[in-house]
Order: structure tokens, then C-alpha cells, then sequence
């Protein structure tokens, strides 16, 4: 805490005034841009050099532009960015959708069985896409898929009701995959929400649909569209769904291209000069989102719900509605929920893939969890899955939060610059991280040992997810109306006590739904943690990668439900932990 | 950089330039156990060895415990390589990074051939360690394994009168919807050293007209035969024996000519534990430590006397390309990897 | 006890002209209950903020009880926590996770006063405000005044030198509004603290201050004691904004040592009340309440008019009318002793000491 910061006053000129004050303002930005120049920065400078390497590789011999020309002048790349754009849009358009219904359902009305809900929506997020892929496809493949069998037989149909592998059923399984983020997303925006507004608007004669459309969505705009830029960069980027489900269709995206280059190549190196060029399109795109967020929501004080009166948390009575909406929440649940997690319990029993049939009832065994739990390095695997994900929720819930704050709130000199450099990653395809922190490590000499351990893969994980939560943490911090915090500061306390005991409380429900976003995917995420692996760095997805790629998807699904039961329990310690917190305080 | 700046002076006058395509036969020559004995000692004094491989770590584990068990002094680490073309990524990273890298690499011709071209690749005299010319087509390779394209039908949609055993029967337009394949061509590429490009080319247009499911590796293939999405599949033999083993209806049958991916290890110049790898690589190649590798893989040395992969490739024609033909291999692959995903295939519905 | 000299501020530095302050001076004695009093968006709460340290001004001193808090010159900045002030914000700031207490408590805590003490102070200030009975509810379910009240028990339970105040009546219904007027300024009487009040609302200005700054776009027009202001306001722009107005067009036609001969749409008429410097256009203030019914007498002599009554707005305790004189309207506003109907001829009286002429255009 500084008390008076008196500067000598040298001689200035009469009449013309100094402003020794200035440089001061400069030091957070240049704490925080040091950290994000660190984490996101240097990756990103390696991949803009090795797209300019006519090897590829950041630290080759010579300049090219070679590598841009070959990716946007191929024959194919109009219809690649056309497909990749149509899986993109429609994929976040189906989760926005069902993120918002759901978060305003679940936050913000009396839905029957909200706390429940609530937890288990999330569920699907633990389990690696891969899995979740073919779930999917087990579940709505044309030959095979459970629910095409059963919708055939039931309505006596000649042809399978449902492809997955089309465009739209990659949508379809992308889309659902990616409301559990969503859900996150906006969640703890709905629930800042001062309930007031909506009583108004219902007060004034408004239906749920205009209630909806011309309350909720115009006030909670600045997370809807955060929310959105940052699903549509991750389709772009993802490759399990579209990999697995469009290329038995010979449907490819962007995506599958970059995995073809970065893995598949026939030449026998990784083209990480084409990926590198082709990435350059996804940062060209993540920075044109960032500026349109940033002038849609320019009038942050209209996007001010959380205020320092008339607050009252109260749930809006659906009435009639109450179990038509239940009934909806069902059907979700048992479809996005319910059905793939049910798949993968399933292919976990099952010696191998089946569809689901009585008969293969018979084949029941339980020999991949005996399997997983014989394994010699489970423990290793699950204690070091445990800390890089554990360490890594909290470093970025607390990077996400000062960089909100520094952002939205203190806006410091170059404050959108920091914002945007914390959302770029999400754009970095995760090769090119490898790539970038290999070096980084290599290089660096910090006098310990980080390549090859755990903790270049938790390094990775804060600089991928810290474009999330820095996401999520903007959003909730715009919602805070800043006289709470003058109101500290103006009370006496430090900018530190402030943050400690006004922000961060308020801002609680986000920091919580960070947390538990990047411990469900940091427990989950594979193709990092593959690239980055060591000896001694074996975390749970490197062994469901061993399952799986040895073709043993049984064993695989077996480690992915035990991840899922992973997510539970700490799913459940929070909400025991919020209980007593909210006991003791009431 | 698909460019390469091949350092060929060593290896022409071994490699005949023609494909590979001989009956496959064991090889003659031998690795004593002197010459082994010899560099386990030199290579214990220089630390453990280092090795990259793309196996599952559990399989690994037992090939460790079978090498541990024949040098109890040596130390042998495995690192998982992660497919494709990581290993040559990670390697490149590594030597330009200074740090520690394998001492010995198992990998494809392809993924070698570009670590040859940047000089990073330790060129050894394989026969006089005692190793057959055919085990060692260039200086810079000796083969530990390879892959082996089989044709693969789920037993309970297929009649064994019915089941396709030959290329041609793949063609067939009665499964036409109902078959499967890896999205990469690498089987069909090796099947060129023999039909040659042209034959080949024609013959995947008639695959085409199959409208194949393709897959992204070649185990999900296995599975999804097994599934019943598709009845007929163009497969790996290895890939294919985890539902095998569990009692999954496939039934397997290798054409002839056998197509094969070779996988050869390789000793990088950077590696620290040079003897140690020699000892590896060289202890792959003798009859122990090519079984103990493919039994714990399911993938073998076709020229090792004993090997489950020699009897199965007993009395066919082995198609593949040699490692030296890699440039001319290439063109080929990329061509056929684009008919497979751009031609006649599934449409989106 | 608070110095304030040549506060600038802008916002937006790319626009020459955009100044949210220019050149604000003012000074605050000890005990004083000091307004600023403006049109919205005249710059009032950017100088109350500057004040607190929210804001860091462009240039200008600051000093709170003798001690530099800003200063553009020196390049002081002392930070909002270490400054000597308590602030009631117009949206009330209360923390909607925490209970009454733990708000209230809250200043102590941050500056490391506990235990029996901060115990006595926040009882203290809780029963000030009338709160003791919901200390222990959370803050948010609390109707408005008694959120308003928290606000006000949370400033005070710091006993900061100075007490800022940002509208903190405004969003309170009309009723509370008056009441809570007159708790505010005996509660400002009895903890003796020094007060700086913002407000656009000309009564609660008139009724709290002991002295009242009168702002127009970011600069202080006029200055004194709400008496002067209203009685004796040196520009329309302050005529009009404290109290009901009606202003004339006029011009000096004789001008003597304390009184003004004027020319004005209702002909010609008397001033006691005038600026000492009289260039530019002037317009003649006169407030409803002062103009008299001189029921009997007729329209002649000094500063007597005939009219008609035009319009009756009967509002129990005063009546407003509108009477016509020539060709000009007056408000009148007189009790309701004694009732006049429209159409009724009337004689007013003007009384010179409340005719006061302003600088400034009366249109305008
Ligand atoms: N944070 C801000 N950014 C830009 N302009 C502002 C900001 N705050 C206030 N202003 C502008 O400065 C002027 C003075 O504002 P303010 O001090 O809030 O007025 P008042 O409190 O008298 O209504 C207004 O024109 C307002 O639009
Ligand atoms: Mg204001």
C-alpha cells in the first residue's frame, strides 16, 4: 500500500504541468502483460516464426512465405473455410441455445430439481471428446446407432431416422458437447441478475419468450457474446468430434487438416510451418471477435446488474410452465446427459465395441476397470492428474480474475491489448502450444527441471484455459457495478482488501465455475499432455491414450468413466463446502 | 521441407533400388552373442537407454522385462511416440533444443528418412555387428517390425464361403456401403512396389466406387468391424487383435502380395547412450528379442526365423518399398491418400 | 478543512472541448454542510469522486485538512484509502454478500480497528441510523431507505474529516426523501463532521446547506448561502435553477445609488436587488411567492400592476395563478386565505427588494 507518493518536483517549466502520476498507472499493466508475454505471448511469437521457417520448425535456417502460400492457395481451401465456418456457426448457434435455456431455467426459476440439475449438466465435460465421439456414434450411427434402431423399429420406418456422420449430426454432437461450457458461461451471469429487472418486465405484460428476448439476452449481452466468440474459436480449433464423426464422411474442416498436417503427413515430419499459417487464420478470426465484443458491449454501464441496492435473489415462478419446462430439462438430460455417459458405461463393460443389444448383455465384464485399476501407474497417473489439474484451475481462476479486473475495471493503459492476448490461445492449435513450450523449456534454464515434467503440462493448461476463464471473469466483472468497490476503497481499505472482500465474493459464483471448468478439462485434455509427455509426467488421459490407441476403446471408456466419477466427487466436496459455508453464514 | 537433402553415398550400393518384393524368408545371418554381451557392458557404464517407440506403455513394460531380464545391468526407459510423424517433431526439438533425446528411435522409413536429411541420424555398419543385409537396407536402418495390411470381415454378417481373401474380392460391389478403411493409404502405396502406381490407382477407384467408411486409425476400423458398421474392412493385423483376443467376431486372412508398413530403429546421432541403442536395436533384430517384441505387440519381424508375422507371411509376396525409395514413395502416397479422401466416397447426407 | 483549486478533469482528451470539470475552486470549513448543486451531467459527481480519490484529476490542488491529497503540480496523489473521507454513493454500494453489521463493520476492519472499540462504534452508528434491530440481516433485503441508512451508517462509523455524499436521497420515494432530509442534516449537526453534498434537487440543497455551489458545465457559477442564492441569485442560469422563476427581459433607464429604474415588459419597474457590474443583457427575476394581491387598491404607483387572473392551480395549501399583465404572464403564488376565480381583475404588488436583476438572457 502506497501512502504518498511524492516525486521530487524537478524544475519544470512554469505554467506546464507534470505528470509523474502517469507512469505509476503503467505498473499493473506491465506486472500483468509480463505474465501474459510470458504464457501467451512467446508461444505465440514461436508459431508466427515457425509458419515463416521453410522447415517448420521455429529454430530452422531461413525465411519463407512458402508455407502461407501452399495452405491458402490450395485448390481445396475455399470449401474447407466453407464447411469449417458452417460446422462453426452452427455448432455454438445449438449451444448458445441450450446454454442460455438452461442457465435461465436453471438460475433463475423455480425449475423442479435445480441444485441436482444444476451439478449433473455438467457431467459430460470430464470425458474426453474421443469417447464422447463415439458415443455419439454408437448412439446414431446410421447401421448401428441405438436410437436409430429403436425409432426404426418403433415406427415401423424403412431408412435409419438420423446419420451422425454428416455435417449435421457433427453439429448435433459438438453443439451438446459444448453446453456444459456454455451452461458455465453464462450461469453465474444469470445469477447475478438483479431479479428486479425481470419483475419489471413481466410486471409490464412481457411473455417468457419477449421476457427473453428483450430482457435477458440485451442485459446479459456481454457474456452471451463472450461466451459465443469463445465457442466459435474452440469449433474451429476441435478436432475429436469433427475427426471422428466427418471423416468416415470424408466431411473435413480446418481442423482435421491441421491434425493431417501436424500428425498424418505423409512427408514424415509435422508440418508445423503449415500449421503455423493455417492458425494464423483462426487468430485473424479470434481478433475480429475480440474487437466486435469489444465495441458491442462499449457501454458497460448498461450491462451493470449487479448493484448495490434492491438486490434480492429470488426465483421467478414459472407456474403452468413449471413442469412443461421440467419435462424439457428431462429430455435434454436423458439425451445429452444421460444417453453418451450411459455409452460410455456401457463400451467400459463391454470386452469389445457392441452395439447395445440384450444378447450383448452376455459379454458383461468388468475386466477394463479391473484392467485400469491393476495398471502400475494409476496411482502415479491419477496424482499427478490430480495436481496439474488442481494447480492449474486455481493459478487460471486467479490470473483470469486480476486480468478481468485490470481489464473492465482498473482499465489500465493497454488494458485491450492484455485482453486480447489472454484470449488468443484459444486459437492456438494445441501442437503448436507443444511446439512453443518445448522450446521455452529447453531453452529456459530456470535451474529445474520442467520439460518433461508434470508442470509443462500444467503451464500449457493456464495458458490454453486462461482464455477462458479470462472470458467468464470479463463477463461476471462488467456486471458489477463499481461503486461496490469505490465504496471499499472509499471505506479505507486496500485495493488488495478490496479484492479480497468485495470482488472476489461477488464475483464468487464465476471464480467457481473456472475452477471447476479447468479441473474437468485439465483431468480430461489428451492431446497436450501427449505431446508434452516425459517419463516422469504420466497423467490419467495418457493412459486412456494407451487403451486407446492400442485399440483397446473398451479400456479407454473404462478410464473415462472413472474420470467422470472423479468430476462427481469434486463436484460434491463444492457443494458440501457451500452448504456449510452457507449454514455457518445464515 | 518436403525437400530432402539425402546423404545417400552410404546406403546405394546396399540397396538393390528396385522395390522390395521377394518371397518372404527368414534372414541368414545372425547377431552373436558376443557382439551383444560386449556392447551391454560398454552400454551400462553409459547410463540407462533411452528408446522411442509408439507402443502402449503397458506392452513396452513387458518387452523391458524381457530385455531386463537378458542384460539385468542395462536400464532401459521407454517413451510412448505418440504416431505419425511426432517422433520426428519431438526429435528435431530436442537436438536443436540440446537436451537429452533417444538414444534409439523405432519408426517408419518416412519419419527417418527426413531426421536422415537433417543429419541427425547415426550411420552404422550393420553387418559387421552380425546383421543380414536384408534386416539393414541402408546404413541408417535396421528393421525392427512392420505392419501388415490384412483383410478383415466380421464373422457374424459374413459367411465364410462369402468372406473376400483376395484384393479383387474387396472390389466386389456386394459390399459396396458395407466396407471400411483407414483414411491413409500407406497399405495400397506398398501394394505399388508390386502392382506397380498405375494398377494400384485403378484399383482404388473400384474401392471407391465402394463408397468406404475411413477411418482415422486403423483400431476404431477393428472395433466398428466388430460393431457392424461395416462388414468388410481393408485393416492392420496388429490393430485388429485387441477384439480378437476378446472374442470379437473378425476373421482375418492376408493377401497376396502381402502389403507391409515396415517400422526400422534407428540410432540418433545426439543420443547419449550410442552402444545402448546399438544393443537395442540389434537385440530387436535376433530371434529373443523379436519375439518378446511381438508378443507384446502383436506386430513382428517377418525375417525372423519364429516370429508369428514370418508364418504369416510364409509363401507370399511382400509389397513394400524400401526406405531409400522414400522420395519416390512419396508422390505416390500423397496421390492415393487424395483419391481416398476426395474420390467417390460417402457423400454428406 | 477542505481546499479544492483549479480542478480540471476530461474524460475524453481528444476532444479539446470536453471537459467534465474546468477550473473548480472551492473551500469548506470545519463543521460546514457544503452543496454542489447542478443540472445533470454538470460535473458534480466527477469533483466529489476527484475529492475522494476515485478520480485523478487532470490538474488542480486538493487538500483536506490542511494536508495536499492531489496535486497536479507536486505530483501528490494520495490514494482513496488514505484519505480522510467517508462516501454514501448514490446507488448505495452495499454489499449485497454481507450483513448489515458485517457493511458497517467493514471500514474498521480496513482500518484495523477492532474489538471492543469497532463493537461500540458500529452499535453507534447503527443506532444512529436506526438500524440496531437488522444488524444481523443480509444487506440486500432491506427496503430502500433502510439500504440507504446502512450507506449512511457505514460512512459514519469511519468518522472520516469529511463526509461526501453522492444524491444519496434520490432514489428514495418523495415522502422518505423529506424525511430522510432532515435526519441527515441532524445527524451531520450532531457528529459535527464536515459534508460535501451533491444533488440536482434545488430543495434538499436549500434545506441541508449551510453554503451551496451552483454548477453549470463542469464550472461553479455562483457560490454562497442558499438565502443569497435564492433571494439574491447574479445570473438567470442560478435564478432559475434554485426555486420557481419567472424572469423578464429588461433594461436600466436611470440608475441610482441603491435602486434601479428598469424598463421590463410589464412596463416600467423598481429594483433594490442588483449586480454590482451591469453590462450585457439582464433580465429581472421575480418569484411567484413574492408578488403580493393588493386586493382594493388600484394599479398605480410604484411597482403596482393590473392584471387578470388567467389560470387557478389550487394545491390546498397554495394557490398558483397565472395573471396577465398587458402583454406579458405572471406566476403568482399566494395562500389559500383568500380565493381568487379566473377573470377576475387584480392588482399585484412587486416589491422592489424582491425584484432582483440577474446577468443573462431571460429567454434563455
Ligand atoms: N467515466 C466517464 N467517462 C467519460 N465521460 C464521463 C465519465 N463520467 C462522467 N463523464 C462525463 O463528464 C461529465 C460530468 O459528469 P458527472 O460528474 O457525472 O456529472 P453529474 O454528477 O453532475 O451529473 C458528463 O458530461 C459525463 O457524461
Ligand atoms: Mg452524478
Amino acid at each position: 500500500m502506497r501512502t504518498i507518493e511524492a516525486l521530487p518536483a524537478q524544475s519544470a517549466a512554469p505554467g506546464e504541468v507534470k505528470r509523474p502520476i502517469a507512469w505509476a498507472r503503467w505498473l499493473p499493466a506491465i506486472g500483468a502483460g509480463a505474465v501474459l508475454a510470458y504464457l501467451v505471448l512467446v508461444p505465440l511469437l514461436l508459431m508466427l516464426v515457425s509458419s515463416l521457417r521453410p522447415g517448420g520448425f521455429p529454430l530452422d535456417p531461413g525465411w519463407t512465405f512458402a508455407n502461407y502460400a501452399t495452405v491458402y492457395g490450395a485448390a481445396g481451401f475455399p470449401r474447407l473455410v466453407g464447411t469449417t465456418i458452417a460446422f462453426a456457426i452452427g455448432s455454438t448457434a445449438l449451444a448458445l441455445a441450450l446454454g442460455i435455456a438452461l442457465a435461465w431455467l436453471i438460475e433463475r426459476t423455480d425449475l423442479p430439481l435445480r441444485g441436482t440439475i444444476r451439478a449433473l449438466v455438467i457431467l459430460p465435460m470430464a470425458t474426453p471428446p474421443i469417447l464422447l465421439a463415439i458415443g455419439w456414434a454408437m448412439l446414431l450411427s446410421p447401421r448401428t446407432g441405438f436410437f436409430n434402431l429403436l425409432i426404426r423399429d418403433v415406427f415401423g420406418l424403412a431408412q435409419s431416422p438420423f446419420n451422425v456422420f454428416s455435417l449435421g449430426g457433427m453439429i448435433f454432437v459438438e453443439g451438446l458437447s459444448l453446453v456444459p461450457t456454455t451452461f458455465l458461461f453464462l450461469s453465474p451471469a444469470f445469477r447475478n441478475m438483479d431479479p428486479s429487472l425481470e419483475e419489471a418486465a413481466i410486471t409490464s405484460g412481457a411473455g417468457i419468450g419477449m421476457l427473453l428476448r428483450r430482457i435477458l439476452l440485451p442485459m446479459l449481452w456481454p457474456s452471451i457474446l463472450a461466451a459465443g466468440a469463445f465457442l466459435l474459436i474452440v469449433c474451429l480449433v476441435v478436432f475429436d468430434i469433427p475427426g471422428t464423426l466427418g471423416m468416415p464422411a470424408r466431411i473435413f474442416v480446418l481442423s482435421t487438416q491441421i491434425y493431417y498436417l501436424a500428425v498424418d503427413s505423409p512427408t514424415g515430419v509435422p508440418l508445423y510451418g503449415q500449421v503455423s499459417a493455417l492458425a494464423a487464420f483462426f487468430l485473424c478470426i479470434l481478433f475480429v471477435l475480440g474487437w466486435a465484443y469489444h465495441r458491442l458491449t462499449r457501454q458497460a454501464q448498461r450491462y451493470r446488474t449487479i448493484t448495490g441496492k434492491g438486490f434480492r435473489p429470488r426465483l421467478m415462478r414459472l407456474g403452468g410452465w413449471r413442469w412443461v419446462a421440467f419435462a424439457g430439462v428431462s429430455a435434454y438430460f436423458l439425451l445429452a446427459v444421460v444417453a453418451p455417459l450411459a455409452i460410455l458405461f456401457w463400451t467400459s463393460l463391454m470386452p469389445y465395441q457392441t452395439r447395445v443389444t440384450w444378447a450383448a448383455l452376455d459379454l458383461v465384464t468388468l475386466d477394463n476397470h479391473i484392467d485400469f485399476f491393476a495398471n502400475r501407474r494409476v496411482l502415479e497417473a491419477a496424482g499427478n492428474s490430480l495436481t496439474v489439474a488442481l494447480v492449474a484451475a486455481t493459478a487460471v481462476a486467479l490470473i483470469s480474475v486480476v486480468l478481468a479486473w485490470l481489464v473492465v475495471r482498473a482499465k489500465i493503459p493497454g488494458a485491450r491489448l492484455l485482453d486480447g492476448l489472454a484470449f488468443a490461445p484459444v486459437a492456438m492449435p494445441g501442437v503448436m502450444l507443444g511446439v512453443a513450450l518445448v522450446y521455452v523449456y529447453l531453452t529456459l534454464d530456470l535451474g529445474f527441471a520442467v520439460y518433461g515434467t508434470i508442470w509443462i503440462i500444467a503451464i500449457a493448461y493456464v495458458t490454453h484455459y486462461v482464455s477462458f476463464g479470462t472470458r467468464l471473469a470479463n463477463g461476471v466483472m462488467v456486471q458489477l457495478h463499481p461503486e461496490l468497490e469505490e465504496a471499499g476503497a472509499a471505506s479505507g481499505a486496500s485495493t488488495v482488501r478490496v479484492l479480497r472482500r468485495i470482488t472476489l465474493p461477488l464475483i464468487w459464483p464465476a471464480v467457481v465455475a473456472i475452477w471447476i471448468w479447468v479441473v474437468a478439462h485439465a483431468l480430461r485434455e489428451l492431446s497436450t499432455a501427449l505431446m508434452l509427455q516425459g517419463r516422469g509426467n504420466v497423467v490419467v488421459p495418457t493412459l486412456l491414450w494407451d487403451y486407446w490407441s492400442g485399440g483397446e476403446p473398451n479400456r479407454a471408456a473404462a478410464v473415462g468413466v472413472w474420470l467422470v466419477v472423479a468430476l462427481v466427487i469434486f463436484l460434491s466436496l463444492w457443494q458440501a463446502v457451500a452448504r456449510s459455508r452457507l449454514e455457518r453464514s445464515s | 521441407m518436403t525437400r530432402m537433402n539425402l546423404d545417400r553415398r552410404g546406403f546405394l550400393a546396399v540397396a538393390a533400388g528396385a522395390a522390395l518384393a521377394g518371397v518372404a524368408q527368414p534372414a541368414r545371418a545372425a547377431v552373436t552373442d558376443d557382439t551383444l554381451n560386449q556392447l551391454a557392458a560398454s552400454a551400462a557404464r553409459a547410463g540407462s537407454i533411452l528408446w522411442y517407440e509408439s507402443s502402449p506403455r503397458d506392452q513396452i513394460d513387458r518387452v523391458i522385462a524381457a530385455f531386463t531380464q537378458r542384460f539385468p545391468a542395462v536400464r532401459l526407459e521407454h517413451v510412448r511416440d505418440t504416431g505419425g510423424n511426432a517422433m520426428a517433431g519431438r526429435v528435431i526439438q530436442e537436438v536443436q533444443g540440446n537436451t537429452r533425446t533417444c538414444d534409439v528411435g523405432t519408426n517408419s522409413a518416412s519419419v527417418i528418412w527426413q531426421l536422415v536429411g537433417r543429419n541427425m541420424v547415426e550411420r552404422v555398419d550393420w553387418a559387421a555387428r552380425g546383421a543380414d543385409a536384408r534386416l539393414a537396407p541402408t546404413p541408417f536402418t535396421l528393421l525392427t517390425t512392420a505392419s501388415t495390411y490384412v483383410i478383415l470381415s466380421n464373422s457374424r454378417m459374413v459367411s465364410d464361403a462369402d468372406a473376400p481373401r483376395t484384393w479383387e474380392d474387396l472390389a466386389n460391389p456386394r459390399w459396396r456401403e458395407k466396407f471400411g478403411t483407414w483414411i491413409r493409404s500407406e497399405g495400397l502405396t506398398s501394394l505399388a512396389a508390386v502392382w506397380g502406381e498405375d494398377r494400384v490407382a485403378r484399383y482404388i477407384e473400384q474401392l471407391n466406387a465402394q463408397r468406404p467408411f475411413l477411418f482415422k486409425s486403423t483400431f476404431p476400423l477393428a472395433q466398428q468391424l466388430a460393431a457392424g458398421e461395416v462388414a468388410v474392412a481393408l485393416g492392420i493385423y496388429h490393430t485388429a487383435q485387441p477384439p480378437i483376443r476378446r472374442g470379437a467376431p473378425i476373421r482375418v486372412t492376408v493377401p497376396d502380395p502381402a502389403a507391409i508398413s515396415s517400422l526400422f530403429s534407428f540410432l540418433p546421432t545426439a543420443g547419449r547412450n550410442k552402444d545402448g541403442g546399438l544393443l537395442l536395436a540389434l537385440w530387436l533384430a535376433t530371434p529373443g528379442g523379436a519375439q518378446a517384441y511381438e508378443q507384446a505387440t502383436g506386430r513382428g519381424n517377418y525375417l525372423i526365423e519364429g516370429t508369428e508375422t514370418a508364418r504369416l507371411l510364409a509363401g507370399r509376396t511382400v509389397a513394400e518399398f524400401t526406405p531409400d525409395q522414400t522420395e519416390r514413395m512419396l508422390p505416390i502416397l500423397t496421390r492415393f491418400n487424395n483419391m481416398l479422401q476426395n474420390g467417390g466416397g460417402r457423400e454428406v447426407d | 478543512m477542505l481546499t479544492v483549486s483549479g480542478l480540471v478533469k476530461r474524460y475524453d482528451t481528444r476532444r479539446a472541448d470536453a471537459f467534465a470539470v474546468r477550473a473548480v475552486s472551492f473551500d469548506v470549513a470545519q463543521g460546514e454542510f457544503f452543496t454542489l448543486l447542478g443540472p445533470s451531467g454538470c460535473g458534480k459527481t466527477t469533483t466529489l469522486r476527484s475529492v475522494a480519490g476515485l478520480e485523478t484529476p487532470d490538474s488542480g490542488e486538493i487538500a483536506i485538512d490542511g494536508v495536499s491529497v492531489f496535486s497536479s503540480a507536486k505530483g501528490t496523489v494520495v490514494p482513496v484509502a488514505k484519505r480522510d473521507i467517508a462516501m454514501v454513493f448514490q446507488s448505495y454500494a452495499i454489499w449485497p454478500h454481507m450483513t448489515v453489521r458485517e457493511n458497517v463493520a467493514f471500514p474498521l476492519e480496513a482500518m484495523g480497528v477492532n474489538g471492543a472499540e469497532a463493537k461500540r462504534r458500529i452499535e453507534s452508528a447503527l443506532s444512529i441510523v436506526g438500524l440496531t434491530a437488522f444488524a444481523d440481516r443480509p444487506a440486500p433485503m432491506l427496503s430502500g431507505g433502510q439500504q440507504q441508512r446502512v450507506a449512511l451508517a457505514r460512512a459514519i462509523v469511519k468518522q472520516a474529516k469529511v463526509l461526501l455524499l453522492d444524491e444519496p436521497l434520490s432514489n428514495l420515494d418523495a415522502k422518505l426523501r423529506e424525511q430522510m432530509r432532515v435526519e441527515l442534516r441532524d445527524l451531520q449537526r450532531r457528529i459535527g463532521t464536515t459534508a460535501i453534498y451533491v444533488t440536482h434537487d434545488q430543495d434538499e440543497a436549500l434545506s441541508l446547506s449551510d453554503r451551496i455551489a451552483v454548477m453549470k458545465d463542469g464550472a461553479i457559477v455562483e457560490l454562497d448561502t442558499p438565502q443569497a442564492l435564492y433571494l439574491r441569485p447574479r445570473t438567470t442560469f442560478t435564478a432559475r435553477f434554485v426555486g420557481q422563476a419567472d424572469l423578464l427581459p429588461c433594461t436600466v433607464v436611470e440608475r441610482g445609488a441603491d435602486r434601479l429604474a428598469l424598463d421590463t415588459p410589464l412596463g416600467p419597474l423598481h429594483s433594490t436587488v442588483f449586480p454590482p457590474g451591469l453590462d450585457g443583457t439582464l433580465a429581472l427575476l421575480v418569484r411567484p411567492e413574492h408578488i403580493e394581491f393588493r386586493d382594493g387598491e388600484a394599479a398605480f404607483g410604484r411597482n403596482m400592476l393590473g392584471g387578470v387572473v388567467q389560470r387557478v392551480l389550487f394545491s390546498g395549501r397554495l394557490v398558483e395563478y397565472v395573471v396577465q399583465v398587458g402583454a406579458a404572464a405572471l406566476r403568482v403564488q399566494a395562500t389559500s386565505r383568500s380565493l381568487k376565480a379566473e377573470g377576475d381583475r387584480v392588482t399585484l404588488h412587486l416589491p422592489p427588494e424582491r425584484c432582483v436583476v440577474v446577468a443573462g438572457d431571460a429567454d434563455s
